[in-house]
């Protein structure tokens, strides 16, 4: 019930607000709306998660299965359960972050349009509310059909958002966002059904899985392809991310930073809660081919971020690069390399987020995003020029700064690139010309060729921004932040900086999630009598167990 | 106090966190703030220093580990047996200890220094620089950054200091960030050049970390140290082949390690920034570009000497690098005509030096001359400033000389390093320079000494750049107008007093390390030899050779690198001979090298200096050019990799999105010409309609016929299945429904 609440706490009472507040104080009501949701979820994730991640037992549709969700609901829909449809939503470690996440970047999206939006406020803020539901809900969702529902949803707000506040090219980039989503949407649709009619008759996910169908599907690679298609456009990971520049450049501050925060990490999060441990064999066959896709992406895109004259492309591509990084770890399963991933898509939320909300205070002063417009603006804007630096340090990947403590887990993970090296030793799998040999350090150099030039686009826009003559008269009449902008760049920069220096909070929950995933794919990796099986932990690590207490509070309260 | 080692870091991170907040509000307390949080690091730097002699008498100390907290944990559930776990730890040890005192006691200095170096003359009376806080808030995150790399227990910490010191290093280098620096740069564009390209020894650095990880599954120095002599990982597994002398793993990722060292510590290849990193303040210089960040590779390898030691193939490239660079550097410097940029080729020269003694097995010689070149170097900068100061930023060598009549002691101090660096005997740089010399003699074993050559002739190169530097600065006609001479003055006293320590020092510092040859004790070598000598003792021990350390057997790397087996014979009395002849023949060599340049340069710019550069053209375009090594690297890879960029992002632009809006196009196209079918015409309807019937008729003729051949044949397949018990694995925990449609080929699997 809280979880529901949580969920629906944005639209409802965003309606609420719709009938009742005037336009000019709509925003405080989303702002109010928003923080009441953050601290359900805060309340959610310290009195009622049960951290420690021990595995319920319940019955679905009449079988009985174990799940690792917690907060569960399940009503099964009326009229419409003969299908084995229900409104099922709980949430394991993965989606509990998830939903921090959402609900605390909500509050910025709505914070840096407090000026930014003068005309049609009610519509916006209702718009940014509906969003959050959407995203909530994906993140929440365990049948299929809430779950395509809650991902629909996602894009009709953004639809609007776009559309109608978006700077000059909105519409293309608003028709191009949606119909590339709609096109991945579609594939997952029929892959859902395809699972639905392939020996499932449920849309449960969780019954899918107690049912046992990861291994009954082993030889199913198209539905597998189906569900990626659709994630990966949103991630998006290269070649399916075309949509994503114009969409972030023509957004407003709000749309960007909501869907480079959060949005993109619902891509992520499809595959790892539905694909992988659905599709298992599939994922396992075909993860060198999303790793090498990942190595492109990481490298083209910081390759395109390079020559961008417009800040908000640049970081855009930028975001291509660094989905890239998650993309890469994801598939090398191992400890590292998934955890760091799925650090770094809350990292990612952070540095990129801020940026965008650097990009959107500074185009709000000069309604430009030229690079060549600006110059030398640390001389007028001091606290500004800081604070950014703090966000694009953490988004080069410092040591001591979030990005790093993403970053150095996925990069050393990619190392003992696990479907690589089994593929290498196992000469009877079917995986092209490059078997039988270990590439991984490959993977890893060119990987890391991504640290570098992260370094080199981003100290590039910096140094065009913030340095150099303030030469432009326009420039010269610009006001440092106000309290409520610096608020909000502070704020990210202290999140940067303590999980840079004390991930372990959240890697110790994250841990679970990767324990759980790789369990899943271990059968298929352990492949063929001629090879030892690699080794799968089954328990908890010692020192894991005991290790510094953060996030983790005691469950009940 | 050793457990309360984290308060170094701790102050200088909230003294920066002080003039950070504080900014402009500050006033002069910015540096105030700054220097005295420096002095009181030192203080503590020297009690722990004691301590750690203290201790050190306990031959099984091996350092104390201050454990803060567990940085990552990461098991690694699934493949090899390894668990990512990297503590927030420091290790105090004797190498640490060194590091910490030295840093902290020139950081002082140049602190107290840079108090008095950034103000600025306005209307005739000095002011203070307008980002005066903003520097001093840098230095001391830098300090912080520094502290924290020399105490790091492991690669992780060691990292996280070690990308600091860059940020810093790059926000310094860009302090001017509205000014130019060259034709070519911006400061700016120089703290970015340094940045990247420390960037890209840095991700060498990740991969080596990532090697090490997978191959001993730890990233703890104490512990790798542990898996390595022991040839145990912690699980008691062995180690992986690779990962034993010689292997090919050690050897590709001390090589990963040691590409993090170039970038850091300016060597061939990626020394190119350290030159434009003068950009900065020059108290910036001397500190961080000479004295002590720019040591850290030097620091890391030696804290790696084990895992050093076990790959001779790394440890060759170590020297040949470092020779090559020394050599190199040096030529380039011969002919700078800006001081700091002469005195930054010296750096990268003398930094070359230092690891082509880490290269033969001389570590500790290394960090000799680490601790030396920071006095006298750190010296040089600050008196190179106080000139720069006094000139009103003029920062040519030909538009100064006869300076010594207007600034005495800024003179004197740099007399006194200038004779340190060039190897004058008895001072610092005689005895660190001939260490490294004479284990590069030894280390060639019966074969020719080619590295000990080299580093002769840039010892000799050394002493004439620097001559030349005094010479041209101090000496000879006055090159200045006679608006500059009017303000032409001695420097403050906080400026002269740090130049005047550490030049002092710089003559002095050499006599903690009289080697045995000489009849003194190697204190210094003997003090640091249970951390860096490690591995030259365990690779001895492994292949057989006999060590006895305890006799007095200093030279033990370099001969082990030459692979005598008869490393207790080091000091015997041949060796004895040889050490004092090489030291004699490079003092002498030094005192020749000034001689030189006082003959060409003694007069200031003369026609007999015209001449010889006249004569020597093609040397003198190659050392002036710098080897038009940086040209190189801008056409290569900086226009390269941007040219490349753009032809991906049009392509980008032009192939990936293009294929998407081109489906767009085509839908749109293929719905426009459908459009025209709907032109209200009924005949064209029915037509249409007519033609759709008759190929439906058609179509299910032939279903038909194939049906009904199929059914007289044999009954289907799909059909009998179905009426078969579901298979084994599609029995879940509760009641399987049963009206599921599963072909035949997937239950055939399944079964």
């Amino acid at each position: 019930m809280l979880l529901t609440l949580i969920i629906f706490c944005p639209f409802v009472l965003g309606l609420l607000a719709l009938l009742l507040a005037q336009a000019k104080q709509m925003k405080y009501w989303a702002l109010g709306i928003l923080v009441v949701d953050l601290l359900l979820a805060l309340y959610a994730a310290v009195f009622v998660f049960d951290w420690s991640g021990a595995v319920q037992t319940t019955e679905i549709f009449g079988l009985e299965v174990q799940t690792p969700f917690q907060m569960r609901a399940h009503v099964p829909w009326p009229l419409l359960d003969m299908f084995e449809i229900s409104y099922t939503v709980g949430l394991d470690h993965l989606g509990m972050l998830m939903v921090l996440l959402t609900a605390g970047l909500g509050i910025f999206g709505v914070l840096c349009s407090f000026t930014a939006i003068k005309h049609r406020e009610k519509e916006f803020y209702f718009h940014l509310l509906v969003l959050q539901t959407g995203m909530l809900a994906t993140f929440a969702a365990l049948d299929f059909l809430v779950f395509y529902m809650a991902w629909e949803l996602m894009v009709i707000p953004l639809y609007f958002l776009i559309g109608i506040w978006g700077s000059k090219d909105r519409l293309y980039a608003t028709i191009k966002f949606v119909l590339y989503t709609l096109a991945g949407s579609l594939m997952m649709l029929l892959a859902i059904l395809w699972m639905y009619y392939n020996g499932a008759n449920t849309y449960s996910f969780e019954k899918m899985i107690g049912l046992g169908m990861a291994e009954k599907w082993h030889m199913a690679v198209w539905p597998f392809l189906g569900l990626m298609f659709a994630f990966l456009i949103k991630v998006p990971l290269w070649p399916l991310h075309t949509w994503l520049p114009d969409a972030h450049t023509e957004a407003p501050t709000a749309g960007s930073v909501i869907l480079a925060g959060v949005l993109l990490k619902t891509g992520i999060y499809g595959i790892l809660r539905f694909a992988i441990p659905l599709f298992p064999h599939a994922a396992v066959a075909l993860a060198p081919l999303f790793t090498w896709l990942a190595i492109i992406a990481i490298i083209y895109g910081a390759m395109c971020a390079m020559v961008q004259t417009d800040v908000k492309r640049l970081v855009a591509y930028s975001s291509v690069s660094h989905m890239g990084f998650i993309v890469l770890g994801v598939f090398c399963f191992n400890g590292p390399a998934l955890s760091g991933a799925i650090l770094q898509m809350i990292n990612h939320g952070i540095s990129t987020g801020g940026l965008f909300l650097a990009v959107g205070m500074i185009y709000e002063r000069r309604h430009t995003r030229k690079m060549a417009d600006f110059g030398g603006l640390a001389h007028r804007l001091p606290i500004f020029a800081a604070l950014t630096m703090v966000m694009v340090l953490s988004s080069v990947g410092l040591p001591g700064l979030n990005g790093f403590a993403g970053e150095f887990p996925i990069l050393v993970g990619a190392m003992g690139n696990v479907p690589i090296m089994t593929l290498a030793e196992n000469p009877s799998s079917f995986h092209g010309f490059l078997r039988q040999q270990n590439y991984t350090w490959l993977v890893a150099a060119l990987a890391a060729m991504g640290v570098i030039l992260g370094a080199v686009y981003l100290l590039l826009m910096y140094q065009k921004v913030f340095f150099g003559k303030l030469d432009k008269e326009e420039n010269e009449s610009l006001s440092d932040l106000n309290g409520r902008e610096i608020f909000q760049l502070a704020a990210l920069s202290v999140a940067a900086l303590l999980i840079g220096l004390f991930p372990q909070t959240v890697m110790k929950p994250i841990n679970h999630t990767t324990r759980h995933i790789l369990g899943v794919v271990a059968a298929p990796l352990s492949l063929g009598p001629e090879n030892e099986p690699l080794r799968y932990e089954e328990a908890p690590h010692d020192d894991h167990g005991h290790a510094a207490a953060g996030t983790a509070q005691t469950p009940e309260g | 106090m050793i457990e309360f080692v984290w308060l170094i870091p701790a102050i200088m991170l909230l003294a920066a966190l002080v003039n950070g907040l504080g900014a402009r509000r500050l006033g002069k307390t910015a540096g105030h703030v700054a220097w005295i949080a420096m002095a009181i690091c030192c203080v503590i730097s020297f009690v722990i220093l004691f301590q750690v002699v203290g201790l050190a008498h306990d031959h099984h100390w091996e350092g104390t580990k201050v454990l803060l907290w567990k940085w990552f944990d990461i098991p690694n559930f699934f493949g090899p047996n390894r668990t990512f776990s990297v503590e927030m730890a420091f290790r105090v040890d004797q190498l640490t200890a060194v590091f910490l005192c030295f840093v902290s006691f020139i950081g002082t200095l140049v602190f107290i220094y840079a108090t008095g170096y950034m103000k600025e003359k306005h209307h005739g009376h000095l002011e203070l620089d307008p980002g005066y806080a903003r520097f001093f808030a840098y230095v001391s995150l830098f300090a912080a950054s520094m502290f924290t790399l020399v105490l790091g227990a492991n690669l992780g910490v060691m990292f996280i200091g070690w990308e600091g010191v860059g940020l810093c290093s790059y926000l310094l280098i860009g302090y001017y960030f509205d000014r130019p620096f060259s034709d070519t740069l911006s400061c700016a564009d120089a703290g970015r050049k340094a940045f990247v390209m420390n960037r890209i020894g840095d991700a060498g650095l990740i991969v080596g970390i990532g090697l090490i990880f997978w191959g001993l599954g730890t990233v703890d120095f104490a512990e790798i140290n542990a898996a390595l002599t022991s040839g145990k990982l912690p699980d008691g597994s062995a180690i992986p082949a690779g990962f034993k002398y010689g292997g090919a793993l050690i050897t590709a990722s001390m090589l990963c390690m040691f590409l993090g060292a170039t970038g850091k510590s300016a060597q061939i290849p990626l020394f190119t920034w350290l030159p434009d990193a003068m950009a900065g303040p020059t108290p910036v210089s001397a500190l961080i570009h000479a004295a002590t960040m720019v040591t850290a590779g030097v620091y890391m390898v030696a804290r790696l000497n084990v895992p050093f030691f076990l790959s001779p193939g790394a440890m060759a490239v170590v020297a040949i690098v470092g020779a090559l660079t020394a050599f190199a550097a040096a030529t380039m410097g011969l002919t700078q005509r800006g001081i700091k940029k002469a005195l930054a080729y010296s750096t990268v020269s003398q930094l070359g030096f230092m690891f082509l003694g880490l290269g033969v097995g001389a570590m500790a010689g290394g960090i000799f001359h680490v601790f030396t070149h920071a006095f006298f170097k750190g010296c040089l900068f600050l008196a190179a400033g106080s000139v720069i100061h006094a000139l009103h930023h003029e920062e040519d060598m030909f538009k100064m000389g006869g300076l010594k009549k207007y600034m005495p002691k800024t003179w004197l101090a740099y007399l006194m390093a200038t004779l340190a660096i060039a190897g004058f005997p008895l001072t610092s740089g005689f005895f660190s320079k001939d260490e490294i010399l004479f284990s590069a003699f030894i280390s060639a074993g019966d074969g020719l000494p080619i590295l000990w050559a080299i580093g002769v002739v840039t010892a000799v190169m050394t002493a004439i750049y620097m001559g030349r530097t005094l010479f041209l600065t101090f000496h000879g006609p006055e090159r200045f107008d006679d608006h500059a001479r009017e303000h032409l003055h001695e420097s403050p006293a906080n400026l002269t007093t740090p130049i005047l320590i550490l030049g002092a020092l710089g003559l002095v510092v050499g006599f903690l390390n009289v080697p045995h040859g000489f009849g003194g004790g190697a204190h210094f070598h003997h003090f640091l030899a249970p951390v860096v000598d490690r591995g030259a003792e365990h690779v001895a021990a492994m292949r057989g050779f006999q060590t006895d350390h305890a006799a007095g057997v200093i030279p033990a790397g370099p001969l082990v690198v030459a692979g005598a087996d008869g490393v207790a014979l080091a000091m015997d009395a041949g060796h004895k001979s040889i050490e004092r002849t090489l030291a004699v023949a490079s003092g002498l060599l030094g005192i020749a090298g000034l001689a030189i340049a006082w003959w060409f340069f003694g007069a200031g710019i003369t026609d007999r200096s015209r001449r010889l550069a006249r004569t020597l053209q093609p040397l003198w375009r190659l050392s002036f050019y710098r080897w038009w090594w940086d040209d190189i690297y801008t056409a290569l890879f900086q226009k390269g990799t941007m040219l490349k960029a753009r032809i991906i992002w049009q392509l980008d632009v032009a192939i990936v999105d293009g294929a998407v809006v081109g489906m767009a196009e085509g839908c749109r196209s293929i719905s426009r010409s459908m459009r025209r079918l709907q032109n209200g015409q009924v005949q064209v309807y029915g037509l249409v309609m007519f033609v759709g019937v008759c190929l439906f008729l058609v179509y299910l003729a032939i279903g038909m016929s194939n049906f009904i051949g199929q059914t007289a044949e044999e009954p289907q397949q799909g059909r009998r299945i179905l009426h078969n018990a579901p298979s084994p694995r599609a029995i879940g925990d509760g009641p399987i429904v049963s009206h599921s449609i599963l072909t035949e080929r997937e239950l055939v699997q399944n079964d």
